[in-house]
């Protein structure tokens, strides 16, 4: 049964993953909604434009970006920046997919506010289980946070 | 009178302190009285006394003689009349003596006797002579004449002796400078050449007679500012002096370059006359140091291109992997029933090979990233690493048979985490190519060795053929067929690069089904 209203957001420009990722969650016991942007700014638009565009005026945000990091045009970690610079999108759920290893991407990404770090397996079980995981984690087990909430800066009073 | 001769003054010659001249010679006048009554001597040290602190007075001629081994005296008062030696004979030895031969004697002689004595005296080489009694302003004044002569004797003798010495110094000096291989250059204020040392010559070409008078500025470059003039000025204005790099040109026009300092040259006053410039060539180490640096830009920039690589290989090389193993997996899975059993087999090999293929990538990309880390150097207890890593390897195959024979309290300076890997990769070798035997022994111990320690991972295991030893250490070489032993080949070529950035070499012995033994040092 589909979670109504529920859906994943996935940045991804391959389409042999585009497809290997819809095949996993495809294949997961709660399937879940699959949105799919090829790089960057599309993402951006997609997420930021549409709280301003009237023709899907307060379109729900999903409820977890899965993002790449190597995309064409804005990569991800650009994207990831503007997005956690936006009021809407400040606090929505980023998990950073990637196959890249270095120790460089991954401090970058959680500086810059990723949720999470999850390595695409070679391995087609282990990737499937992995974005299965994912998928049942933050569809189902995870509260996201209030639409719009200002993500405070920890340790500083809060804002009246 | 104890009949001794004594000193009046008691004035050390040696270790009165630098006075000026004048009084350094003063302080040398001494005056010998030689009269047999001590009444007689008493007197004429009374009237002597405003003329030199330093009296010596002698009751005999012996006396006297002794006297004049010690010193010299500026001028002799000698009593003709004298019971042993007297006047005239004393005056005789004394002429012999070579350190009195040209003191001059004034004979002190009674007024009877006075034509007799002085024929006599003046044969004998008497400058002088005083009747007696005696009147103390004749005694004063003549004596006076030749105390004054000693003085200024004593005076030239010391500028002559120090005219020899500023000689020597000046022939000293000036030997170090035309030895010294910088160049060492004289100039007055406006920058004029007034000397010019073999160095300079050697450095810049031009011999001393071509650059004598000219101005130094013909060595700084038409196009570059002039650093001697400029330096001169500041000087001037007694700014505070330092060693600057500069370029040069030579007479055959080359350009070099030279470290120069720059230091006044005053006259007794004080005042500023000229510069001293002391230059050094250091194109060949600023060469050398622009190679090293270029070098080490190269390299860098290779690192960072090396950086790029390695991402690229990890990120675009993975993808399409993905896509194999993925499709192939889900055809399996789906459509797996449409195909016969033939046709499942040669798709899980497709997926077992991109598996592998995988795997290749990681671990060529953590050899790559192991040449690249930062080495840490800390103390590293081998032993412990060792037996961690033996526990791990036996919980997991609690089935096997091995005996593993660690040596203690080895302990190394070097980065934990590369030798851990190290030991990894050996020790999991020896576990792998002994794991065809029931019963194994893995032994990493020590040998010391002229180098240094020697360490060790045995094993009695598969071991190798020694002709193709070479070849362990190469990435991807492997000396066993991958259904015989499981493994991408790179485990060696990670130990070898491990072992040389400590600075250590590593090797190996075995010989086919009688195990292998690896060694490494740590530099």
């Amino acid at each position: 049964m589909p979670v109504p209203g529920k859906y994943l957001l996935l940045v991804e420009d391959l389409s042999d993953d585009q497809e290997l990722a819809l095949l996993a969650l495809g294949a997961a016991c709660t399937p879940v909604p699959v949105e799919i942007v090829r790089d960057g700014e599309a993402a951006l638009e997609f997420l930021l434009a549409a709280g301003r565009s009237s023709a899907r005026e307060r379109a729900a945000l999903p409820v977890v970006v899965l993002l790449d990091l190597k995309l064409p045009k804005v990569d991800g970690l650009e994207t990831l920046r503007r997005l956690r610079a936006e009021r809407r999108t400040q606090s929505l759920p980023v998990v950073i997919l990637s196959s890249s290893k270095s120790d460089l991407d991954l401090r970058e990404s959680y500086r810059l506010g990723a949720n999470s770090y999850v390595r695409k397996p070679v391995d087609f079980h282990e990737f499937r289980a992995t974005l299965q995981f994912i998928g049942r984690y933050w569809v189902e087990v995870n509260e996201s946070p209030p639409q719009g909430w200002k993500t405070p800066i920890p340790g500083t009073p809060p804002a009246r | 009178m104890n009949g001794s001769a004594r000193d009046i003054a008691s004035t050390d010659e040696s270790a009165s302190p630098p006075a000026p001249e004048e009084h350094a010679a003063q302080d040398r006048v001494s005056i010998l009285i030689v009269d047999d009554y001590p009444e007689a001597l008493l007197a004429l040290q009374a009237m002597l006394e405003g003329v030199s602190r330093h009296l010596v007075l002698a009751h005999s001629g012996e006396e006297a003689l002794r006297c004049v081994l010690r010193e010299d005296f500026a001028v002799i008062l000698l009593d003709v009349l004298m019971p042993g030696m007297d006047g005239f004979e004393t005056a005789t030895l004394l002429r012999r003596r070579e350190r009195s031969r040209s003191t001059p004697i004034i004979f002190l002689t009674a007024a009877n006797r006075a034509e007799e004595d002085v024929r006599r005296a003046y044969h004998l080489g008497a400058v002088d002579y005083i009747f007696k009694p005696v009147v103390p302003d004749i005694l004063v004044s003549k004596v006076m004449v030749f105390v004054e002569l000693a003085r200024k004797t004593a005076l030239v003798r010391e500028q002559v002796a120090r005219l020899q010495r500023s000689e020597l110094d000046r022939s000293r000096l000036s030997a170090i400078v035309e030895s010294c291989d910088d160049s060492i250059v004289g100039c007055d204020l406006e920058g004029i050449v007034q000397s010019w040392n073999a160095g300079a010559e050697r450095i810049f070409g031009y011999p001393a007679h071509a650059m004598l008078d000219r101005p130094i500025a013909v060595l700084v470059p038409p196009d570059r500012p002039d650093d001697i003039a400029e330096r001169i000025r500041a000087l001037r204005r007694a700014e505070p002096r330092r060693t600057l790099e500069a370029t040069r040109l030579t007479a055959d026009g080359r350009r070099i370059e030279v470290s120069s300092s720059m230091s006044p040259i005053r006259d007794g006053s004080g005042a500023l006359i000229g510069v001293s410039l002391v230059a050094r060539d250091i194109t060949e180490q600023k060469r050398a140091a622009t190679a090293l640096h270029d070098a080490m830009e190269a390299a860098e920039r290779a690192n960072r291109e090396l950086e790029a690589f390695s991402y690229s290989v990890s990120h675009d090389l993975r993808a399409p992997l993905r896509a194999i193993a993925g499709f192939g997996q889900t055809l399996v899975e789906n459509y797996g029933p449409r195909l016969d059993e033939k046709g499942v087999h040669y798709l899980e090999r497709m997926c077992a090979a991109s598996r592998r293929m995988g795997e290749l990538i990681d671990d060529l990309l953590e050899l790559s990233r192991l040449g690249r880390a930062c080495l840490r150097s800390e103390v590293v207890d081998l032993s412990r690493i060792a037996a961690a890593i033996a526990d791990e390897l036996r919980r997991a195959a609690p089935d096997r048979t091995v005996e593993f024979a660690i040596a203690p309290d080895l302990t190394v300076r070097g980065d934990p985490g590369l030798l851990t890997c190290l030991l990894e990769n050996l020790l999991r070798n020896a576990w792998k190519f002994t794991g065809r035997h029931p019963r194994a022994r893995i032994e990493f111990g020590v040998e010391r060795a002229a180098e240094g320690p020697v360490f060790f991972v045995r094993d009695d295991g598969a071991g190798f053929d020694m002709a193709y030893a070479e070849k362990l250490f190469a990435p991807f070489q492997r000396l066993h067929g991958e259904d015989e032993f499981e493994g991408t080949g790179i485990g060696l070529a990670i130990v070898q690069r491990i072992v040389h950035r400590h600075g250590g070499r590593v090797w190996a012995q075995g010989a086919p089904e009688q195990g292998a033994a690896f060694h490494f040092t740590l530099g």
